[in-house]
């Protein structure tokens, strides 16, 4: 029995709330990322500050994630 | 010492032309840790008992103290080969691990080939990133967990990758314009195998031979001596550091950082990372310890740097790597970098 994990490419556009610090941004991007499946390699590719009505950093990110099943060999 | 792979950075976005850059970091931090993009030359390497050789996926879990690393005086690095290589390109990787035996000293053995093609696709992201996947992810674990098996303690895997990388992205990087298309993937490959086996892993890619380029850019060049991209790796695998997952409770874990058995990352004294490149875990990571980051100029397909995180005032800015290694022997000499610059500004009073 071997894990059987398949991988894709996403791309993400996440709203980080202004009032959260810098040191909080990791692992609010993991539990974003996590929704989507575990996260492989990550990483925030631009930044965009919106104009109006909101501090907050439009971020996006491309990931690669994974999705992980079981592979069970049945015998024969 | 990080310099992310597929984004095209000036310094270290080639083949290996970052190791200048490690070497001088490396000499005045006294340890490095760096990873691979910063080390591959493919046929050109730099071993250097300060530089500790951690792969990305690794290289993020340590930063986020999630792993600590155990200095080797070698590894036993099994070969892992893509069954999608032809006969003749995968004897000529084979030759590498026995010139590296027999010209080197290492300890290399066994070879493993997978049981299916791992079929690697390559991809360019919204930001012109070079990313990619493998078809057959699931070949490439199971081929690890019987390196693993076998008492490799380190594994360098070579996957084929495709022949048709489009002309104009190989033209441009060949000239020393363009991003390095096969990065993405490569990265991918290592970090799975990371992921799953907890051991020092490594790429090299699997490529048929290029016509001559007259008009090759330097930092590329060391891509095109060989037949193989393969002896950097084993280098740099050979005396990588062993990964050690430490548990939510590491008080022991911590005891043995201190005795200088492992390298926590509580004893990282600074990161150093291209300016435009903060939005990476293992930075984000250090941000949250509170670790300093000296952001070097080193320019890339990225922006995300202090100005748009909202960082100004936490960052070092350095203008090249040579600045950056002056802030490193002040940081290692406990002379506060502000003290070195002009203007210098008073000191700041609470009211």
């Amino acid at each position: 029995m071997t894990v059987a994990p398949s991988l894709n490419i996403i791309k993400l556009q996440l709203n980080y709330p202004a009032e959260l610090p810098i040191e909080k941004m990791r692992s609010w991007l993991l539990s974003q990322l996590r929704l989507h499946g575990e996260p492989l390699r990550w990483a925030i590719t631009s930044v965009e500050h919106p104009e109006v009505g909101t501090s907050d950093l439009e971020l996006h990110l491309e990931a690669v994630m994974i999705e992980e099943a079981l592979e069970i060999q049945l015998d024969k | 010492m990080i310099v992310p792979t597929g984004i095209a950075c000036s310094i270290g976005g080639f083949a290996g032309d970052a190791i200048p850059s490690a070497r001088l970091i490396a000499a005045a931090c006294g340890t490095l840790i760096t990873h691979p993009n910063v080390m591959n030359g493919a046929s050109m390497y730099w071993s250097d008992p300060r530089i500790h050789y951690v792969e990305g996926y690794a290289l993020d879990r340590f930063a986020a103290g999630d792993w600590a690393l155990m200095p080797r005086r070698s590894q036993r690095i099994g070969l892992l080969l893509d069954s999608g290589i032809e006969p003749e390109l995968a004897e000529r990787q084979i030759q590498v691990a026995e010139a590296c035996r027999a010209t080197l000293g290492f300890d290399l053995g066994p070879v493993v080939t997978t049981d299916e093609p791992l079929m690697v696709s390559l991809e360019q992201g919204p930001s012109g990133a070079s990313w990619g996947c493998l078809g057959h992810p699931g070949a490439l674990l199971r081929a690890g967990e019987r390196l693993h098996e076998a008492g490799a303690t380190a594994i360098a895997v070579v996957a084929r990758f495709p022949d048709d990388v489009e002309a104009k992205t190989l033209n441009a990087y060949r000239h020393g314009l363009g991003v390095d298309a096969l990065g993405g993937a490569e990265a991918v490959i290592s970090h799975l195998l990371v992921r799953h086996l907890k051991i020092p892993c490594a790429h090299a890619p699997a490529l048929g031979s290029l016509s001559l380029e007259p008009q090759l850019d330097p930092r590329a060049a060391a891509e095109e001596l060989g037949f193989t991209f393969l002896a950097c790796v084993l280098v740099g695998l050979h005396r990588a550091p062993d990964l050690i997952q430490l548990p939510e409770q590491s008080g022991d874990f911590a005891k043995a950082t201190i005795d200088g058995a492992l390298i926590g990352a509580d004893q990282l004294g600074a990161v150093v990372v291209p300016d435009g490149a903060l939005g990476g875990e293992a930075v984000l990571a250090c941000l949250e310890r509170k670790v300093p980051v000296i952001a070097v100029h080193n320019p890339s397909l990225l922006n995300v740097n202090s100005t748009a995180l909202g960082l100004k005032d936490c960052l070092l800015h350095a203008s090249s790597y040579a600045e950056a290694a002056g802030f490193l022997l002040a940081l290692r000499e406990g002379i506060h970098p502000d003290s070195l610059m002009r203007p210098f500004p008073s000191i700041h009073k609470l009211y």
